[in-house]
């Protein structure tokens, strides 16, 4: 039984912890939304670039840390908890299914950060948004696309199901910025023209690596906001002593901690099947993780906003940023409630009974 | 992550259920356990329970993780996990001397006297010492340590007044470990003491306690003057806090690492979905509708949460450390999961949720579910005391005074609230919503 990570893996979150709270997001992202700015962190994603957070595991090469899957749910954690207006998600997952479906296309490039890579999947059961691919020419409007304005590629689906690595770069793109309820990460309208695509397999596969990824992103944001709200109740007083003394604080506090951990635990399931060489767990496992993550966020998000009070109500509290980054994250890859739609057929579910 | 057994694991695991499956016959996994709250065990499953302990103790599977010069095993408490996980796989008799062997046996293993654990515990392995554990009053539940039970000194011996309830497996219990208040002048928590008594002692009386569902499981005892000898006092007078928190931790514990042999809702999950497919929801099965289908979904979702939960725990185990009270994540909301898994499947019912015993579906155990999972939600700890406890311990937030009452407003303590934060106030923005 090890259901945890090791001292190592650890260490190697704190480090980039440490560097996300350097590039501190929430003023950033004020000022970038009030003068109408698509948000995109150009420093801190050279930053991550020139520390070698961008590449995943392909072995021993001075471009790529060992990020195995299991750091990169790290990475996921920490990006989420710092709000970090960066593709990052995206860019470790395009990088993964590459190096998966055998390509070394886009490696270097995208290890040094010269491909920032935007993720446009359907959600399970849709098959919209989707491109028409014919050869290995993509063509197509995705929208809304997180990061695509600041994106050379984006990782999308076609109808039937499999899943591209469109190349936005040459002029066969054309890109309208979307007014985004995320201010992380602005979306936009992209109309594609025969552009460049790389074949990544079933799109199946990807969905669930992105919505366990995302699990762990979303955790991050849910912890961040339980951090926030704890911190306030500490610090807040009312009639005569700390809001958080109070029980009907203090129980709102504990029972998010108590969403938060197992959402926790279900992430770590889909981290594990995420290692497994047996694939057969993996859908059960993704949308356990996402179903949890999902609706945790939304809590912890709007349960910060609440236990701040007024101080909650306002632009210059986190906690706004938050709510709309939740919302957002459901949005891209579907709700809780999709993902829990096929559960209860689950063949896996029912033997694990 | 990974929550399979490590190799030494796997093999103490293959050398477990090697030996029950040659002495016990399997378990059907999908059979929802029978509740606890009906009836006394009968003298035969008595005599049954005492009879399959002493057969572990001869074969040296009793008491997996005690010392052996106290008739254990001498493993690590992850052993004794993984062995009561390949127990639950087969049938055997009633668990009426866990007790003994749980909470109560590992107090006594950390603050016994070697003479004392000589005494009570190689008995209690062989199954000859049934144990209860006399820790609640009619006056103090939530707030334990405001017991009141009086023990005073008479010379080499204690004369005990007072009385507890909710006690499980009182009724037939050999002896009890009792916490008694010692010295009412001092703090709450400075002035208990513990104890070990003969159930069967002049002075000592149990009474049956009915239940909503009107079985009896737990009892309520008094004690009228009761006399306990000195040498049967657990621990240094009025440190008994002290010993009840190992009992209540190895509670929690074992409370968290239960659900890795997949009780979590797995058999309960089940019957629901099967229920559902026999039911009828707006002209077509259950199963089929979408209300229906998000509601089980969420059950699973939260189920499985339970069991990874619990694989987190028993993480902590496996690497030699005790969890702290993130282990009663897992009782509180098991019991709350089950409360409304028993709500969920007597709606999907229809009329016949009306009836119970063997004229209700399945035997009734959504209705029996409906009476005993109230319970659970009590016992162990209150909800609201294990909110209080992560708020507390986990989250560091601070115990709620009482109201500074007449207190000069000037001296009242106060903080936090607007501050004008990084200027962000100041400048009207545009566009963003």
């Amino acid at each position: 039984m090890n259901f945890a990570y090791t001292p190592a893996q650890l260490a190697l979150a704190e480090e980039l912890a440490v560097l996300l709270g350097r590039f501190e997001a929430p003023p950033k992202l004020r000022a970038l939304a009030d003068a109408g700015i698509a948000a995109f962190d150009a420093e801190l994603w050279q930053a991550l670039a020139e520390q070698q957070w961008l590449g995943h595991s392909m072995g021993p090469d001075q471009h790529h840390r060992d990020l195995g899957t299991e750091e990169q749910t790290l990475v996921a954690y920490e990006a989420g908890r710092a709000l970090a207006s960066v593709p990052l998600l995206a860019t470790l997952l395009a990088g993964q299914a590459l190096n998966t479906a055998g390509s070394a296309a886009y490696q270097d490039e995208l290890a040094v950060g010269a491909l920032r890579v935007a993720l446009c999947l359907p959600p399970p059961g849709a098959e919209t948004p989707a491109v028409a691919v014919s050869g290995d020419k993509a063509s197509g409007r995705l929208s809304p696309v997180a990061d695509g304005l600041v994106a050379d590629a984006v990782l999308c689906a076609d109808a039937k199901g499999d899943a591209w690595l469109v190349d936005l770069r040459r002029p066969t793109a054309r890109r309208r910025q979307l007014a985004t309820l995320d201010l992380a990460h602005t979306a936009a309208e992209l109309d594609i023209d025969s552009a460049l695509a790389h074949p990544l397999g079933p799109a199946d596969g990807l969905r669930a690596r992105a919505a366990i990824l995302t699990a762990f992103e979303q955790l991050g944001g849910a912890q961040r906001c339980l951090d926030l709200a704890v911190a306030y109740a500490k610090e807040r007083y009312a009639f005569g002593q700390p809001i958080g003394a109070f029980q009907a604080v203090k129980h709102k506090l504990a029972a998010l901690h108590v969403e938060i951990e197992l959402a926790r635990a279900n992430a770590y399931y889909g981290a594990s099947a995420l290692t497994d060489a047996d694939p057969t767990s993996l859908s059960l496992a993704a949308a356990l993780a996402r179903a949890s993550a999902t609706d945790t966020y939304l809590t912890a998000a709007q349960e910060c906003l609440h236990i701040h009070g007024g101080v909650g109500f306002t632009w210059a509290c986190e906690a706004h940023l938050h709510l709309r980054r939740a919302r957002a994250l459901e949005a891209a890859l579907g709700s809780a409630a999709v993902w829990r739609e096929g559960l209860v057929d689950s063949p896996v579910l029912l033997a694990s009974l | 992550m990974d929550f399979r057994d490590s190799p030494e694991e796997a093999a103490f695991r293959d050398q477990a259920r090697a030996w029950l499956t040659a002495n016990a016959t399997p378990r059907d996994p999908a059979q929802v356990e029978p509740g606890v709250f009906e009836h006394w065990p009968s003298a035969e499953q008595m005599q049954a329970a005492r009879a399959w302990q002493r057969r572990k103790f001869d074969a040296g599977w009793a008491g997996v993780f005690w010392p052996p010069e106290y008739g254990g095993r001498g493993g690590t408490i992850m052993q004794q996990i993984i062995w009561n996980q390949e127990e639950r796989r087969v049938v055997t008799p009633p668990a009426v001397l866990l007790m003994g062997q749980g909470h109560v046996g590992y107090t006594l293993l950390s603050h016994g006297t070697p003479e004392q654990k000589q005494r009570w515990l190689p008995p209690t392995l062989r199954g000859e010492y049934a144990w209860c554990q006399l820790f609640s009053e009619p006056g103090a539940g939530s707030d334990f340590a405001a017991l009141a039970c009086a023990a005073t000194r008479e010379g080499d011996a204690w004369r005990i007044r007072g009385e507890k309830i909710w006690i499980s497996d009182g009724a037939y219990a050999d002896f009890g470990f009792l916490v008694t208040r010692t010295d009412p002048d001092g703090p709450k928590h400075k002035g208990l003491t513990c104890f070990v008594v003969d159930m069967r002692a002049p002075g000592v009386s149990v009474l049956d306690v009915r239940h909503p569902n009107g079985g009896s499981h737990f009892s309520h005892v008094r004690f009228e003057d009761l006399r306990v000898a000195d040498a049967d006092r657990v621990g240094a007078v009025n440190d008994g806090w002290r010993v009840a928190l190992t009992t209540l931790m190895y509670e929690r514990f074992f409370v968290g690492a239960w659900g890795s042999s997949g009780a979590f809702g797995g058999p309960q999950l089940r019957h629901l979905l099967e229920l559902a497919a026999k039911c009828e929801r707006n002209g077509r099965s259950a199963l089929q509708d979408g209300a229906v289908r998000q509601r089980l979904a969420a059950f699973a979702v939260r189920a499985k949460a339970l069991t990874h939960m619990s694989y987190r725990v028993l993480t902590t185990v496996s690497q030699g450390g005790i969890p702290g009270p993130e282990g009663s994540i897992v009782k509180m909301e098991f019991a709350r999961m089950s409360q409304e898994m028993a709500n969920f499947g007597l709606e999907l019912m229809g009329p016949e949720a009306m009836l119970a015993g063997t004229d209700a579906p399945w035997d009734g155990v959504f209705q029996a579910a409906l009476l005993e999972n109230p319970c659970m939600r009590i016992a162990g700890g209150t909800d609201e005391i294990q909110r209080t406890i992560i708020g507390e311990r986990l989250l560091g937030l601070p115990q709620e005074q009482p109201p500074p009452k007449g207190l000069p407003f000037r001296d009242m303590p106060r903080g936090g609230g607007w501050r004008s934060p990084l200027g962000d106030d100041a400048p009207r923005r545009s566009g963003a919503f």
